[in-house]
């Protein structure tokens, strides 16, 4: 239609089915030319598979897509030369330098001869790898390789850029630096389409965010309406029981607008006004003689967006096919016995690693500069996710996670490192703590390493667990932090990764 | 966001289409470089065959007998051929390795010509192979081993192995893409490729072994290779066919063995990633 402007992305009803299993179950959207679009959803969700198909990488079952006005299934040669592609869909070769890598990925974007070489410097230079850019990749920290692996996508000048997940397992500073590049992208006039997790990041970036849930959109709009939707900031109460926690809900009730949800020993609440909303809350809970055990006031999470729009929980894929939509209450995850017993395992776990941690706070910091100057140290951290931290505690996860009702090895163990990995920067963005922060990207390292195909396939489900469990709590160790913040985050972290990795593993096999 | 903005198709600057040549030379270098920086790889294939020439030269050599006396001259072309054999292990391993790390995702974005990936592994391993055979001639003429045909013959000898090592880095390159994981493709070629070298003409004459197994040991291409190559090398010895008659053969088993693998190799890298 003349005078309209061709959308540089056009995704219409798009599905990809892997049998029985319905990655993409008909996603449509556009993205004008020249902005950010954030496809926002938890794991599984079906970002990367729409990425792959607009990358070309796999074909879709249904629907069509176009990019500038190509099609990618009928015209992938063309939407090849006009994209680029960074992220969990694509990885840069570890034995090569990073320079060496730009080069590579110039020569095979046919740039022309002589501008593959400077096109490597400038990005170099513009990533702040210049005076990395001559060691091998394996020599990078998680954050350096994560900003080669955005250059990578940059080398052609592509008009549209895919970024998928590029931040996941960074730490605050890398993500920020990232974000910087990823909004001068578009300030040069590049499209980006953007995948992720957080609610933060696609709020910070894009103009436009569509989520996604079971291979759905679900909502899609500007990251402002999105959030007014929820309230601007969510207060949540920890109580001492379930019945205070009720007492509290409904007092509650009568005080705001907003209807407060309840979960377990937890009430939360939406509003525009956290301030006088809180001070109000407080009063009225000490007037009738309820003691909060914990308070957090935060923004939105992706999660509170999940809530909100699908009326269950991010991670919780697929678990009622049942259309209940409308229904705003937060509806209970059914616990299953195996579940209790990890949760249970993990507490008496982390008990030990109070007991043990003041005695390895000198070997954390150890581990840790080995960790960076990047040797091969999987064994030992595996090790030392098992014995440097209370005894016999890693055999004793171990021995009671092999009592539960799954099989290890019926799925590809790497998928669940992945997906506990991620639960972990979930975690951080929920709880928001700078323990935490470190803790996800340990977190965010395993996966990479993982990805570069030094974590085996073989690493053992419950090995999974008590790296990424050893993993938190030496952080947290190591970090100086007394042993309340292994009770606080990092045991919740803990709890979260073993549930995922039951979800993952147990449940669905 | 302004529906006025131009469409940055002319942000991409001058880019050519791409030449397959161009790609298949960018991604052997890559793979070249990758054998240099882990270099470890490279001394395990040399220590293997240097491991098999002690053995079978000066522990198990004396009691071996063959046919035309000397039992090093007899040797050292099979050698060859096993180093070749156990190496191609390298083209599966590479490959496993760049499918399940993404490269090859990252590579199936790119405007770049499908088949530069295969074509550059094999032709990187080529590469990897001609250094090893003729480090491995090295060895062999230490431990006293010696032409007798001439210089020219020898050459092709050395010609013929290094073409059976590209056949078989293709075979092995396609056996990576159906395993798709690095240590998976290890143990599984392995036994694959053991009875090949063992129960071939490479250490031992065909006509020492049980009835039943002669059959298949005669015209196994690897045997058909190492005979060839051994004829090249040391004149026909009694009991054998004529050196023509095998390197015949084993070109037409190099031939066919490529007739089948490559279209098979492209066909599954396309559907794999």
């Amino acid at each position: 239609m003349p005078g309209m402007a061709r959308p540089a992305i056009l995704v219409e009803g798009l599905k990809k089915s892997y049998g029985e299993i319905h990655a993409l179950n008909g996603i449509d959207f556009q993205v004008p030319a020249g902005t950010i679009f954030g496809l926002l959803g938890p794991n599984g969700a079906g970002k990367t598979t729409a990425v792959r198909i607009l990358s070309t990488i796999i074909k879709p079952s249904g629907g069509r897509a176009e990019v500038l006005g190509h099609d990618v299934a009928r015209q992938a040669a063309e939407v090849r030369m006009l994209i680029g592609l960074a992220g969990q869909s694509a990885a840069v070769d570890p034995n090569l330098t990073g320079r060496e890598n730009l080069k590579l990925i110039g020569k095979l974007a046919q740039l022309p001869r002589k501008a593959v070489n400077p096109r490597a410097d400038e990005l170099l230079e513009r990533f702040q790898l210049t005076e990395a850019g001559d060691r091998p990749i394996r020599t990078y920290s998680g954050g350096m390789r994560r900003r080669l692996d955005v250059a990578a996508a940059l080398v052609g000048k592509p008009p549209v850029i895919f970024l998928d997940e590029p931040t996941t397992g960074l730490d605050i500073q890398s993500r920020t630096e990232l974000w910087v590049v990823i909004e001068e992208l578009v300030a040069e006039g590049s499209t980006v389409l953007l995948t992720t997790q957080y609610l933060e990041e696609a709020d910070q970036l894009a103009d436009r965010i569509a989520v996604v849930n079971d291979g759905v959109v679900v909502a899609n709009d500007t990251a402002a309406s999105l959030k007014a939707r929820l309230g601007n900031t969510v207060i949540e109460l920890t109580l001492e029981d379930e019945r205070r926690a009720r007492q509290a809900q409904q007092l509650l009730a009568r005080l705001v607008t907003e209807h407060p949800e309840r979960a377990g020993d937890k009430v939360r609440l939406s509003t525009g006004q956290a301030a006088q909303v809180l001070t109000q809350v407080l009063r009225s809970l000490d007037a009738n003689r309820i003691t909060a055990t914990g308070i957090t006031v935060r923004e939105p999470s992706l999660d509170d967006v999940f809530l909100s729009l699908t009326g269950k929980h991010a991670d919780a894929k697929q678990a009622n096919g049942g259309s209940k939509k409308g229904s705003r209450s937060r509806r209970r995850r059914k616990r299953t016995p195996a579940i209790e017993v990890a949760v249970k395992a993990v507490d008496e776990w982390i008990g030990d690693i109070e007991q043990g941690s003041q005695s390895a706070v000198p070997e954390v910091a150890a581990f840790d500069e080995r960790w960076h100057q990047e040797e091969d140290l999987d064994e030992e951290w595996e090790a030392f996710g098992d014995e440097g931290l209370g005894e016999d505690a890693g055999a004793r996860l171990e021995s009671l996670l092999a009592q539960l009702p799954y099989k290890a090895g019926t799925g590809s163990v790497e998928a669940h490192l992945t997906e506990v990995a991620e639960a972990a920067l979930n975690c951080y963005m929920d709880e928001s703590t700078k323990q935490l922060l470190d803790v996800s990207s340990v977190a965010g390292y395993l996966t990479l390493e993982q990805r570069f195909g030094r974590i085996s396939d073989r690493v053992s489900a419950e090995q999974a667990a008590s790296i990424l469990i050893g993993a938190t709590a030496a952080r947290a160790v190591s970090l100086g932090s007394s042993a309340a913040s292994l009770n606080g985050d990092g045991k919740e972290f803990a709890v979260n990764a073993v549930r995922i990795l039951l979800e993952g593993i147990g449940e669905r096999a | 966001m302004s529906a006025a903005r131009v469409e940055p198709v002319g942000l991409a600057g001058p880019k050519k289409s791409g030449s397959t040549l161009r790609d298949i030379l960018a991604v052997t270098g890559r793979n070249l470089t990758s054998i240099r920086r882990v270099p470890q790889l490279l001394v395990f294939t040399l220590i293997q065959p240097v491991i098999f020439v002690v053995l079978f030269r000066y522990v198990m050599g004396g009691a071996i007998e063959v046919p035309g006396g000397s039992y090093v001259n007899y040797l050292i072309p099979g050698i060859f051929i096993q180093t070749v054999t156990f190496g191609a292990l390298q083209s599966a391993i590479g490959m496993a390795a760049d499918l399940k790390s993404g490269l090859l995702e990252r590579f199936r974005s790119l405007p770049m010509s499908r088949s530069a990936v295969l074509a550059g592994r094999t032709t990187a391993d080529l590469f990897r192979n001609t250094f090893v055979v003729i480090l491995i001639a090295g060895v062999g003429f230490l431990v006293g081993f010696r032409v007798e045909t001439g210089p020219a013959e020898f050459a092709a000898a050395l010609a013929l192995t290094v073409l059976f090592s590209y056949v078989l880095s293709w075979v092995f390159a396609t056996v990576g893409l159906l395993v798709g994981d690095p240590e998976s493709a290890q143990a599984a070629a392995f036994p694959v490729m053991a009875p090949f070298v063992f129960a071939s003409s490479a250490f031992v004459a065909v006509d020492s072994m049980p009835d039943w197994l002669q059959g298949f040991a005669r015209h196994q291409p690897v045997s058909v290779v190492a005979s060839a190559v051994r004829g090249l090398s040391i004149g026909q010895i009694p009991g054998a066919e004529p050196t023509s008659v095998y390197v015949l053969r084993a070109l037409a088993w190099c031939a066919g063995i490529l007739v089948v693998t490559v279209p098979l190799a492209v066909s599954r890298y396309r559907k794999t990633v």
